[in-house]
């Protein structure tokens, strides 16, 4: 057990150590220094997570390998340790986090190699990831709440990296608040759940669910954690109606969207859902909050998606509404499908960011998908691993995104938890995502180049492309161990078995799941010639009759407008929420403290005044006066008296 | 003896300083108080943490007819308090090195005065001494505003004297009325809080015009004035922005305190039931508080008197935790009361340390202070994380035991409290983008006066702040355990509340001075 500690002790402190580093050199310039330092912490996490989660196998496998470190806060019933925990659920977590992590840290060094503050993104970097470890790891609601909101502060600090731009800065600051709101709601959830069950440690909070007491209505005390703890995970994950804060914060560096905004910080909100799992099933009308939630977002955002120029903010409304879908899955009860298209998008999509990063590296900083075209001449190997990932986010199989897309589709036209409704929605979603995406492909690779003559592009150092490489292979083979049972003839697949235990199957009372061959084949069918059809019109569109795109805007201008400009639910808030807000504020100063309350004081300190000079005018100092203020006191106590 | 020597020796000190040649007095004066700091710390090696008990205890009679005793004592309530006290009162004076530049014999005597006036206020066990000491902070306060403050500190230190002082008399009334319902219960008039405590004062629920109502207002008026609550807090931004720079640190890290600390030494556990009926009234102003503070906050077009709001905000917090009555919310106010001293603290000596640069406090004139000041923003910045209570400093400790508290208490109140979580990071965040980030200001970019980063000076005064900051927000036990048997007590036997003396005393040469005056 003891060198479980020391494990769990370096898989912690190994990113943290990375930032001490380079926080304290952070003027350095030296990018490879900073950077190889950086990825050698987040390669030692990655390492002492390899051997902590190979406990978990074989023979002797355990259920879960945690440690605990000290108390961190004790008062009246609420004790809470610095333990953390690896199980089934938080092992996928750990290694998606610092394997992928560690990726990206590579690609850093090159992207940021003429950067100013190389040392300062790094360090950034390393904190980020040691935030995420807590958040991921914790034991308990409120050491995932620590790293919650410590990823939050990281994506702060590094969506503002460029901090001289008042918009990056803005972007970073529409970030930490948006996510604030959500935060609300999460300390909420972990209020009710602590008068709940009065402990806030997970395994406990599950050990403590009543048998059987599924909760039918909206009030019932877990129905409404859920729904706070949801709040919390809209926030932190981008999903209607705080979605807004992703797309804005692509002002960062892009291995830092990849990082953060894509593969990890923004899937915490599914995975914190994954890991209260068994809470959320006793809540069935939250759950279906979670999954109308999740399919709305998901086919809205992807809508955006299609009118986007940036290449940057097109992968951000893909990311949001991918994410829609990971909520979809958790909504109808399938967590472990969720999770699994955490990993698999976790792969295709920071190989797409990357690869974005590589194309804007390229193109010397610039995102506009309409001065691209034809890179494949001069980027081979960024458009064949992209392409990868292409084929893996429209969900061609056998790539990664086909086997998770699937399984969450699958599961929502199944589910008791599901419906035929919400089905619809995913399958038109994976439609519309196959056609952004097709788009992307032709903006940027294919087709003829729109290239201005001034730009040389050139293909990434050998740093930035490994990783490249590496994600792609996972994009391929990653969803291998979600084999959909009808194709592996009836038999579980490895997730469903590595995930028996700790995730829990819809209770028998909400229903029972469709089992129907035929019908998943069918659906499996239906969604996946759909995709075809939607890439190859794309694929016309905009490489065969580039005409065309620009005559349908013209056509559905109203449309195209409202798409195009993210449905004004910017200008909604500020128009609504933000500037009245601000408005009442500047009125509640002037008005209430300046004018009432000192006001008020103001008239009493009058009052004040008035009495005493009135008061002062019977101290004349005439004897004659007095004797007869007495005399009348007299009088009036003598009448009191005998009366 | 400890108590007293703690006590007085900063009033010795500020002897010291009227005697001393102008030249030394800043060394000498941050000397000594350094010394009376490591004494402070003298404090948690005698201090017996597993006892709710009043602790180190000093009693002199001092006027006995009247039952008025020198009577110090401390517990787990005000130990952290006093040493919050004695730990700021050195950094004030580094910090005030060069801001602080005329009459700074004055000024360090009226400095360590007001030390004396705070730590008695701590530590009085009797109603009276209490209040003397409680009084006495005003003047050192009323001069160190009034001489080396800004340009309407006249206006702002009568706002504040007469603000104070309205409430003060009430208070006074009030304990005249307890030292008499003393003599009418036990035969013997008494200022001793321990008395207080075993009076019974008749409640009548619902109605105004009884004992322990009124007196319940007396005192909240007063206490409620100097946290300050909504709405009797418009003199504290008038005060902070006219103060100097260590006048708005003690201000706000010290003396706020006082008022809490009241509400804690006297109105929840001697009006028992009153503050349990009235509690709905002070959740709502406390929570009013936050949300029109925060609001207030973010429309401020100056830097410190965005602070001062930040202060209303925050004490907001102080007060919805301590009306939740349990353990939670207690102690979070109590843990809060001890960040909000250093992480505004910090605060108002940062905004300080800029005022000297460029003499302007204006947010719209600066911009892009990240890049000229790079170590300053650092400090800045971790101390903003504290102030809005991001986990892993300080302040997120205590807002979530209040809210956790706050939540027990009542939900509908926790839930508007929450939304100062947001409230908070917008005013704070705001700020922050409009004075460092983005190009840079009017301010920043004068060709004639660059501006310099923090010297060695500032960096000794800020680091042991941002020590405490992340100490206090990762090991929260070492703090709490000195106080939880108190608080404990308190919340279990507030109905009742009793306080032992230890070690035992012989109850009171009362008696042996009523048998004379008979």
């Amino acid at each position: 057990m003891m060198s479980n500690q020391i494990l769990f002790a370096i898989l912690l402190l190994a990113p943290f150590v990375g930032f001490m580093f380079n926080g304290i050199r952070w003027k350095s310039h030296n990018a490879t220094l900073a950077g190889v330092v950086a990825t050698f912490a987040v390669f030692v996490s990655f390492v002492c997570s390899l051997l902590l989660v190979s406990q978990l196998f074989g023979a002797n496998a355990v259920p879960s390998v945690g440690t605990r470190f000290f108390e961190w806060m004790n008062v009246g019933g609420l004790q809470v340790q610095a333990g953390f925990v690896i199980d089934h659920i938080s092992a996928i977590m750990v290694l998606v986090v610092t394997g992928v992590g560690t990726l990206i840290h590579m690609f850093s060094i090159g992207y940021m190699s003429h950067d100013e503050r190389p040392s300062k993104y790094f360090a950034y970097l390393n904190f980020f990831l040691f935030n995420m470890l807590l958040l991921i790891l914790g034991e308990n609601l409120l050491l995932m709440f620590v790293g919650w909101e410590g990823v939050g502060l990281c994506s702060y600090l590094l969506i503002g990296f460029w901090f001289t731009d008042s918009e990056k800065a803005a972007a970073g600051m529409k970030a930490f608040i948006t996510n604030r709101i959500g935060d609300a709601g999460f300390l909420l959830g972990i209020f009710t759940l602590f008068f709940l069950f009065g402990t806030v440690n997970f395994s406990e909070i599950i050990a403590r669910l009543p048998a059987g007491g599924i909760e039918m209505g909206w009030t019932g005390p877990m129905t409404v954690a859920c729904l706070f703890l949801f709040v919390g995970a809209t926030g932190k994950s981008a999903q209607i109606p705080l979605y807004v804060w992703l797309p804005d914060a692509m002002a960062g560096p892009t291995p830092v969207s990849a990082l953060i905004h894509a593969a990890t910080m923004v899937t915490a909100g599914v995975y914190m859902i994954v890991r209260l799992n068994p809470l959320f099933l006793m809540a069935p009308n939250a759950l279906h909050v979670v999954a109308v939630v999740g399919a709305a977002t998901a086919f809205f955002a992807a809508t955006i998606g299609l009118t986007q120029w940036d290449i940057k903010k097109i992968l951000a409304y893909s990311t949001v509404s991918q994410l829609g879908y990971m909520f979809l899955a958790c909504g109808v009860g399938a967590f472990g499908a969720g999770l699994f298209h955490v990993m698999t998008h976790a792969f295709f999509k920071a190989l797409m960011f990357l690869g974005s990063g590589s194309v804007i590296h390229a193109m010397h900083e610039e995102q506009d998908v309409r001065k691209m075209g034809g890179l494949r001449k001069y980027l081979p190997i960024t458009h064949a691993t992209f392409f990868i990932g292409w084929l893996a986010i429209i969900g061609i199989p056998p790539f990664a995104g086909f086997f998770s897309k699937d399984e969450i589709l699958w599961q929502t036209a199944s589910s008791p938890l599901g419906h035929k409704a919400l089905w619809v929605v995913g399958v038109l979603t994976a439609g519309i995502t196959s056609f952004y995406m097709t788009r992307l492909m032709c903006l940027t690779f294919w087709g003829k180049s729109r290239v201005p003559k001034e730009t040389h592009p050139h293909e990434a150092p050998p740093v930035m492309w490994i990783p490249l490489a590496v994600l792609a292979v996972l994009s391929t083979v990653g969803g291998w161990i979600g084999i959909p049972k009808v194709m592996l003839g009836g038999e579980d697949n490895w997730l469903e078995r590595w995930f028996h235990h700790v995730i829990a199957p819809v209770p028998e009372a909400l229903g029972h799941a469709v089992h129907s061959h035929a019908l998943e084949w069918a659906a499996m069918g239906v969604s996946l010639s759909f995709a075809v059809i939607m890439a190859c019109l794309a694929y016309t569109f905009y490489v065969s009759n580039p005409s065309l795109p620009g005559r349908l805007a013209q056509k559905f201008h109203g449309t195209y407008r409202l798409i195009y400009n993210k449905y004004f639910v910017d200008e909604f808030y500020f128009a609504r929420i933000i500037n009245p807000l601000i408005d009442a504020s500047k009125g509640l100063w002037a008005y209430v403290d300046v004018n009432f309350i000192d006001r008020t004081t103001y008239v009493l300190g009058d009052v004040v005044r008035g009495v005493g000079s009135t008061a002062k005018s019977f101290q004349t100092g005439n004897l004659q006066q007095y004797a007869m203020y007495i005399a009348v006191g007299l009088a009036v106590t003598m009448f009191l008296i005998l009366r | 003896m400890l108590l007293s020597v703690i006590t007085l020796l900063p009033l010795a000190f500020a002897l010291v300083m009227l005697v001393l040649p102008e030249k030394v007095i800043r060394p000498v004066a941050l000397l000594l108080a350094v010394v009376e700091f490591a004494v402070s710390l003298l404090l948690l090696t005698s201090f017996d943490k597993a006892s709710p008990a009043i602790q180190l205890v000093e009693q002199i009679p001092w006027v006995p007819e009247m039952g008025i005793s020198y009577f110090l004592g401390i517990d787990g309530l005000s130990l952290w308090l006093v040493i919050l006290t004695t730990f700021l009162t050195p950094i004030v004076v580094l910090g005030s090195w060069t801001a602080i530049d005329n009459r700074i014999k004055g000024f360090h005597a009226a400095l360590f005065v007001l030390q004396t006036s705070m730590i008695g206020s701590f530590l009085a066990m009797d109603a009276v001494l209490f209040y003397v000491f409680f009084e006495l902070s005003l003047v050192p306060m009323y001069f160190m505003v009034g001489i080396w403050g800004g340009q309407r500190r006249i206006y702002a230190t009568v706002k504040f004297f007469i603000y104070t002082m309205a409430g003060s008399l009430m208070m006074l009334l009030a304990i005249i009325y307890l030292m008499f319902a003393c003599r009418d219960t036990f035969g013997q008039m008494s200022a001793s809080l321990l008395d207080f405590y075993r009076l019974k004062i008749p409640f009548v629920a619902g109605e105004f015009l009884n004992p322990q109502t009124l007196l319940f207002f007396a005192f909240s008026l007063a206490f409620a004035i100097k946290v300050p609550m909504f709405p009797v807090h418009t003199w504290l931004p008038d005060a902070h922005v006219e103060a100097p720079t260590p006048g708005s640190v003690i201000l706000a890290g010290v003396m706020l305190k006082m008022g809490s600390y009241g509400f804690l030494r006297f109105v929840l556990p001697m009006f028992a039931e009153a503050s349990q009926y009235y509690a709905w009234l002070f959740l709502f102003l406390g929570v009013v508080g936050i949300i029109y503070g925060a609001l207030v906050a973010m429309v401020q077009p100056d830097i410190k008197k965005l602070i001062a709001y930040s202060s209303v905000s925050h004490m907001g917090y102080v007060m919805i935790g301590l009306f939740s009555l349990n353990m939670y919310g207690v102690s979070g106010s109590l843990y809060q009361m001890l960040n909000h001293g250093i992480s505004t603290g910090a605060l108002f000596l940062l905004i300080g340390m800029i005022y000297e640069r460029t003499h302007n406090r204006e947010i719209a004139k600066y911009g892009g202070l990240a890049k000229a000041l790079p170590i300053y923003t650092i400090i800045f910045i971790i101390v903003t994380m504290s102030s809005i209570a991001v986990p892993m400093t300080n302040g997120f400790i205590g807002e979530f035991m209040i809210l956790l508290g706050t939540f027990e208490a009542s939900r509908p109140f926790a839930i508007a409290a929450v939304t100062g979580v947001v409230l908070g990071a917008v005013y704070m965040l705001w700020m922050v983008k409009r004075v460092f980030f983005g190009p840079a200001g009017e301010l920043v970019r004068d060709e004639h006066h660059p501006l310099h980063d923090l010297n060695a000076r500032e960096l000794t005064v800020m680091a042991p702040l941002v020590v405490l900051i992340f100490w206090m927000g990762l090991n929260p036990n070492f703090f709490l355990d000195y106080s939880k048997a108190s608080l404990d007590h308190f919340v279990k036997n507030r109905d009742n509340y009793r306080l032992a003396v230890s070690p035992a005393q012989p109850k009171l040469e009362n008696v042996a001075v009523r048998g004379e005056a008979q």
